[in-house]
């Protein structure tokens, strides 16, 4: 697959043949991990964050590829390795070979929102399994809300968007509820 | 501020850019002077971002998780990924032939071989399974797929082209394009095929690649050189490990891949499922020494093709980390 295939599949909403064809890059990157101090474990738990990462990316249209996309998995691999690193207070360099040197901003990458976004992972597992299903669906899979209507069984298109709108004002709610008390805890600390 | 079922349907439209003309501009005017509704978009935008990472790892652990073997992540894995499982957990993959391995993955390959219109006109998210559908036709089918490719690369960047400028091209019910959309898939299936087969071909048995100076000198060198992990020492714990690799035609290893498969306690009996996990991070340290020494070895003698020419070819071997018998190394093929 070239790298222009790689990037369509992923657009077309075909990830799973994406992700295997960039799982190929997978042991190259993990023993850079493992030769700087991690073990296989931590390894795959950044690269699949970094495919993540890549995959937001290359949806967006406005992405546009300067070099090959595996030197750009490895770059985003570099980076969140070396975040990781920092955070267990360590900077050694890190010379990989054909790999992207890439910034926080360039990334579009910030703690902040990684920290709102592990909050959100909080939220989402206390909400119902239907209000799961509903945002899955309408977000994730883009069906629309007559197909989740008749997949879910509601009886009606209406009560389907009442449905996931009221699971959407619960989960803002209790993302509110949630960073306001984390804030709590800082400050008593 | 409870914000009505109206409005949250507005932030949905305004993140998936589907507002357009005066709604937009009427929108992003009521944006700007409305604090509450900008938190909300932003509360909403992540949440939604949210909900697509969790899917997307799930999709992510679904591909990595097959049969264990993202090193051979191809379709043929999820076909014989389970058979390839119970193979490497139970000591019958000893009798299992390399070759019977490379078989089925050709096999596994021409499975996903295209064909022409039947499969275009089923939905998308169904077409992979169409493909199997046509393995019998498969022989026949290698002569369309490659004018097929040449068609697939002139066409390129036309079809990211058209993605990006549809940024919600997955909500697009044009058929036109759906077709158009479903025709490329085919294509880039047929260039898939047509690179393995490739490959595949030059991976050719005339010679397999070996250590130099043979099996028994590669036998010495695991028992010079392969250090007993200290903390699988400690615990008294035996291990096997199968490592997977591509000797290059250079003589050097790539892709290497380690998997314990086995271990054992001091007595050689097998531990349970619930000591396994205990002890994940041993079988890491077994897998670590076991890529660690493929690593080292001195360079290969390549497996060559019918020409005599050096080629990449795959190759398994066995560890055995034994605290009675000492390292030992075997090789199936």
């Amino acid at each position: 697959m070239t790298d222009q295939e790689v990037i369509a599949y992923i657009r077309l909403g075909k990830r799973e043949q994406a992700i295997k064809e960039l799982y190929k890059e997978f042991p190259k990157i993990r023993g850079n991990i493992i030769y700087s101090g991690g073990d296989a474990e931590i390894a795959r738990e950044i690269f699949h964050d970094s495919l993540i990462l890549l995959i937001e990316k290359v949806c967006n249209p406005q992405f546009e590829l300067t070099s090959k996309l595996s030197t750009y998995l490895f770059g985003i691999n570099r980076f969140l390795w070396k975040n990781e690193l920092r955070r267990r207070n360590k900077n050694p360099e890190l010379e990989w070979k054909d790999t992207l040197i890439l910034s926080a901003e360039e990334l579009g990458y910030s703690e902040e929102k990684e920290e709102k976004i592990k909050l959100l992972e909080k939220v989402l597992s206390q909400v119902t399994e239907r209000c799961k299903k509903i945002f899955e669906l309408f977000y994730f899979k883009k069906e629309d809300m007559n197909t989740i209507a008749r997949e879910l069984e509601f009886s009606s298109v209406n009560s389907a968007k009442t449905q996931k709108y009221k699971c959407m004002e619960r989960a803002i709610e209790l993302a509110r509820q949630l960073s306001a008390n984390e804030l709590q805890t800082q400050a008593t600390e | 501020m409870r914000a009505d079922l109206h409005t949250m349907e507005q932030v949905d439209l305004y993140l998936q850019g589907k507002m357009t003309g005066e709604q937009l501009r009427q929108f992003e005017n009521t944006l700007a002077a409305n604090p509450e509704l900008q938190s909300l978009v932003t509360d909403q935008q992540l949440l939604i971002q949210t909900v697509n990472r969790k899917a997307l790892m799930a999709e992510i652990h679904a591909v990595a998780g097959i049969g264990g073997a993202p090193w051979y992540a191809n379709p043929f894995v999820a076909v014989t990924g389970a058979a390839l499982v119970i193979g490497g957990v139970s000591t019958l993959i000893y009798f299992m032939s390399a070759d019977a391995e490379n078989e089925t993955s050709v096999l596994a390959n021409e499975q996903t071989t295209p064909v022409d219109s039947p499969a275009l006109t089923g939905n998308q998210t169904s077409s992979d399974n169409t493909y199997y559908a046509y393995q019998d036709s498969a022989a026949g089918t290698e002569d369309q797929a490659e004018p097929a490719f040449s068609h697939q690369s002139a066409n390129t960047n036309p079809v990211t082209d058209h993605v990006s400028a549809n940024s919600n091209i997955q909500t697009d019910n044009n058929p036109a394009d759906r077709l158009v959309v479903q025709a490329n898939d085919a294509t880039d299936q047929a260039s898939d095929v047509v690179d393995t087969k490739d490959t595949e071909n030059r991976v050719s048995k005339n010679r397999i690649a070996s250590y130099p100076k043979g099996d028994l000198a590669l036998k010495e060198f695991i028992k010079d050189n392969m250090r007993f992990p200290g903390t699988a020492r400690e615990k008294k714990i035996s291990g096997n490990v199968k490592v997977k690799f591509l000797v290059t035609p250079e003589g050097t290893r790539t892709s290497i891949e380690a998997s314990c498969f086995n271990m054992r306690d001091e007595n050689d009996k097998p531990l349970s499922s619930a000591q396994v996990v205990l002890n994940q991070k041993i079988a890491n340290l077994f897998e670590r020494e076991a890529e660690r020494i493929v690593r080292i070895m001195p360079i290969w003698i390549p497996a060559t093709d019918s020409q005599g020419n050096a080629v990449l070819a795959p190759v398994e071997l066995y560890f055995n980390f034994s605290l009675k018998d000492g390292n030992s190394v075997y090789r199936l093929d």
